[in-house]
């Protein structure tokens, strides 16, 4: 009976150590500071070389298209300090004048935070911090330019 | 004036408070008709929210747009059908639709067992209450679906369940409406599928905390809840593979799952709930593991508040828009409230709790059993650390730390490869021990042709590593499933009156549960092919002039022209394509893409050319002024796979339900005995 119980502890033991080995190991590979990007002016300069996660916001009229591939320049900025992204993917539909917008990524010499990956805000149901604005329901102003859009 | 959707709002709070107190009270001092009168008040709450969402429909669809959730989320030109969702489509509407379904489930439950565990409903009653008021509570103090719009004296608006001094009802012309990204079938009906199972994960709860209280832990509350379990997994899983849909065909970026905080939110107690469902056939056949299963069912509940707390309450970034709201606290308090009561409910019956039986065998059905649980929670806890991680380094070191996608995708591959391997294994091997020549017996068969199906492979020239452990796996358990259908029906012929087909018909039909359970299993591997096939996408971007054409992998299309159109709401570009496959038309198609102006918000509009074998997914990136475009084109192979093995989890799930005819035949005798003993002290 002892031996069974034993025989069991210790496959279990070695499941849960499989894990434990696997959950960590992979960890430590991908992480990454998520830093804002007035953050980014605190930070050591040797962590900057590192992998980031960086949360700001577009700066509106800040894209810069090229017409022959994805590739687009644009600005983030929070609370005053901004950064230059550079990526050559699809955006996301949610990626659009204001939005909040994570890169991930790392700087390149040129200055420019080389964004491998791009996620915009999805301006979801839940949304009502900004999705609310007084100003559309101003009766001083005139709805009818709102009424005439739809 | 206030609204009066807010008054019976207000009402049903009254209600849900007076049905707590009181059914407390009756089931403690087994006083059954204060517990009766509790039930009564529960009845009320679940008629005065009906009440309530069916005036928050009519606003909605009368475009009152005094009502300030009714301006923000709908206008006049939304479809009825999308019309109809904005009751979920925002923070407000959709905490009123949370308790309401809450209360839906729980006027249903005290309907069902009227006459049945007398002793438990007042406990459940009261629990149950205690989360549909919850919830009411928030739609009365902090998120107001009912609030109005009001005009104040200086010209700006506020919104307002009361009418501020000197201020003039206001409605705006038209709402703001839906965005467009949302207005998507999958989207419409992601939420209450996703919210069915999130809620109804509280009938287990509530059963499994009443059986604390009173003590009576034996296997009466499992009966119960066993269907009431899965009817909730089933919704959940459902939920999120619709919501994948949605992102798959939304989002433009050729994926449906990206381990966002939002989407583990709801996986997390997905996993939980598996785990459940497995280990408590341990609990009724064996009576083992009664306390680990009192954990797993009340730590699924906790993980649905969890997962409704931290999408909701803005802590943890996601690329889901959750403003940071004022519902946090009431949430935290709340949680604190179902982790702290349980925990010493609990801590108080683990010596009633604990059995005497044990494990028998390293091999046999229980271990199996085991090492499933500790997998699924194994998976749970790699994706909880992933998603709290950055919560706790910035508490810790006062900055936020993430793990990447590639962490998910490493931890849970392999751990995906051992639950396949699992779902062959468990169901076959006996329980307490099996012996080696059975075991050669069981698995002979599959192992020898899982193994020339990769021989195939191989020799078809796959090399992936996962893909070709996963693809073999499937084979295996695919023909585990098989040779168990097989050999039952085998097994039912010996008689010598049933064909083959009838005798697979009765094998399911007198086995609901087992024979159920591997047409889910057989879902699953379907699933696991389907997710396979993403090691196996390509995608490419080109810049194409008006004329000229891309091939990627077999496919060639060729691009003609882009015309762009405006009507009052949107501006489209639309471009035209001929997709060739080895040289053969197959379909022209129109990639657009579509530019809403008053929301300022651009849409991807994808087309597919969808086949079981893959889908070549199409988008137009950017459409230039000088006629040309970017196309980014995906091959994304057995997606299909993925949306197709819901269908199967949905059929096995609905068999397993069935009601066992055997069990109702049974209750059918002895009728007299079961008539309940209503005490009246």
């Amino acid at each position: 009976m002892a031996a069974k119980k034993s025989k069991i502890v210790i496959a279990i033991m070695v499941i849960v150590g499989v894990f434990a080995w696997l959950t960590l190991s992979s960890f430590n590979e991908n992480m990454q500071y998520f830093i804002t990007v007035q953050d980014l002016q605190a930070m050591d300069k040797a962590d900057l070389n590192e992998n980031l996660r960086i949360k700001g916001f577009l700066v509106a009229g800040s894209i810069e298209e090229t017409s022959n591939s994805l590739e687009v320049y644009f600005m983030l900025e929070d609370k005053g300090a901004t950064m230059k992204v550079r990526f050559d993917q699809e955006r996301p539909d949610t990626f659009k004048d204001g939005s909040e917008v994570l890169v991930e990524g790392k700087f390149h010499e040129d200055g420019y935070f080389d964004a491998k990956t791009l996620m915009a805000k999805c301006p979801s149901k839940y949304e009502s911090e900004e999705g609310y604005n007084l100003e559309d329901y101003d009766p001083s102003k005139n709805n009818t330019e709102k009424e005439n859009a739809y | 004036m206030i609204d009066i959707g807010h008054l019976i709002l207000v009402l049903a709070l009254c209600c849900a408070g007076y049905s707590i107190v009181i059914s407390f009270w009756g089931g403690f001092r087994h006083r059954w008709d204060l517990a009766k009168s509790g039930e009564n008040a529960a009845l009320l709450v679940t008629g005065l929210l009906t009440i309530a969402v069916m005036l928050l429909w009519q606003q909605i669809l009368a475009h009152d747009f005094h009502n300030e959730y009714v301006a923000n989320y709908t206008n006049k030109s939304m479809p009825t059908f999308y019309i109809l969702s904005a009751l979920w489509g925002g923070q407000k509407g959709s905490l009123l639709f949370w308790g309401w379904l809450l209360s839906l489930y729980s006027g249903l439950m005290i309907y069902l067992q009227r006459n049945k565990n007398r002793d438990l409903m007042p406990h459940v009653v009261a629990v149950l209450m205690l989360g549909t008021g919850f919830f009411v509570l928030l739609t009365v103090f902090v998120t107001p679906p009912f609030e109005k719009l009001w005009a104040l004296p200086g010209g700006s608006v506020i919104a307002s369940v009361l009418k501020p001094a000197g201020a003039i009802a206001f409605g705006p012309a038209d709402g703001r409406g839906l965005n467009p990204l949302l207005q998507h079938p999958a989207m419409a009906i992601h939420p209450p599928v996703l919210y069915l199972g999130f809620v109804g994960f509280s009938i287990p709860f509530a059963f499994a905390i009443a059986s604390l209280i009173t003590g009576k832990l034996d296997s009466q509350w499992l009966s119960v809840i066993r269907r009431w379990t899965l009817v909730p997994w089933f919704f959940l899983g459902i939920g999120m593979l619709l919501g994948g849909k949605w992102a798959y065909m939304e989002l433009g970026w050729g994926g449906y799952w990206a381990w966002d905080p939002v989407e583990n939110a709801a996986l997390m107690p997905w996993l939980a709930a598996t785990a459940f469902i497995h280990s408590v056939m341990i609990q009724e056949k064996k009576n083992m593991l009664r306390v680990w299963n009192m954990v797993l069912i009340l730590l699924t509940y906790i993980l649905c508040i969890f997962g409704t707390f931290i999408t909701r309450s803005g802590v943890i970034s996601s690329v889901h828009s959750f403003a940071k709201s004022d519902i946090a606290g009431w949430f935290v308090a709340y949680l604190v409230l179902l982790i702290v009561g349980p925990a010493i409910l609990l801590i108080k019956r683990v010596p009633e709790l604990k059995t005497k039986n044990h494990f028998d065998s390293v091999v046999s059905r229980e271990s199996a059993f085991l090492v499933n649980n500790l997998i699924f929670l194994g998976a749970l806890f790699a994706v909880f650390w992933g998603t709290i991680f950055p919560m706790v380094t910035e508490a810790i070191r006062g900055v936020k730390v993430t793990v990447a996608e590639p962490f998910y995708n490493t931890v849970m591959t392999p751990i995906g490869m051992f639950l396949l391997l699992l779902t062959g294994i468990g169901p076959l091997v006996a329980w307490r021990k099996t012996s080696s020549k059975l075991l050669k017996k069981i698995f002979l068969k599959p192992t020898v042709i899982a193994l020339i199906g990769t021989a195939i492979l191989l020799a078809f020239g796959l090399r992936h590593f996962y893909a070709l452990i996963s693809f073999t796996l499937s084979i295996f358990v695919t023909a585990t499933i098989v040779d168990e259908f097989h050999r039952g029906a085998r097994a039912r012929m010996r008689g010598g009156e049933e064909g083959y087909l009838e005798a697979i018909k009765n094998l399911l039909m007198r086995n609901k549960r087992r024979y159920g359970g591997y047409i889910v299993h057989f879902g699953m591997v379907v699933m696991f092919v389907g997710f396979t096939g993403k090691a196996f996408t390509v995608e490419k971007e080109s810049l194409l002039k008006p004329g000229e054409s891309m091939t990627i992998r077999g496919y060639e299309l060729k691009f003609f022209e882009t015309v762009t159109e405006e009507d009052a709401n949107k501006v489209v570009w639309k471009s035209t394509m001929d997709v060739y496959k080895n040289g053969e038309m197959v379909k022209r198609i129109y990639p657009n893409r579509h530019y809403y102006k008053v929301q300022e918000q651009p849409t991807t509009e994808v087309v597919l050319r969808s086949t079981l074998q893959e889908d070549l997914y199409v988008v137009l990136a950017q459409p230039n002024d000088d006629g040309s475009a970017i196309f980014k084109v995906y091959i994304n192979p057995l997606v299909n796979l993925v949306w197709l093995s819901g269908l199967l989890v949905a059929i096995g799930t609905f068999i397993t339900l069935l009601p066992d005819e055997q069990l109702r035949n049974r209750k059918a005798a002895p009728n007299a005995k079961a008539k309940p003993k209503m005490e009246v002290a």
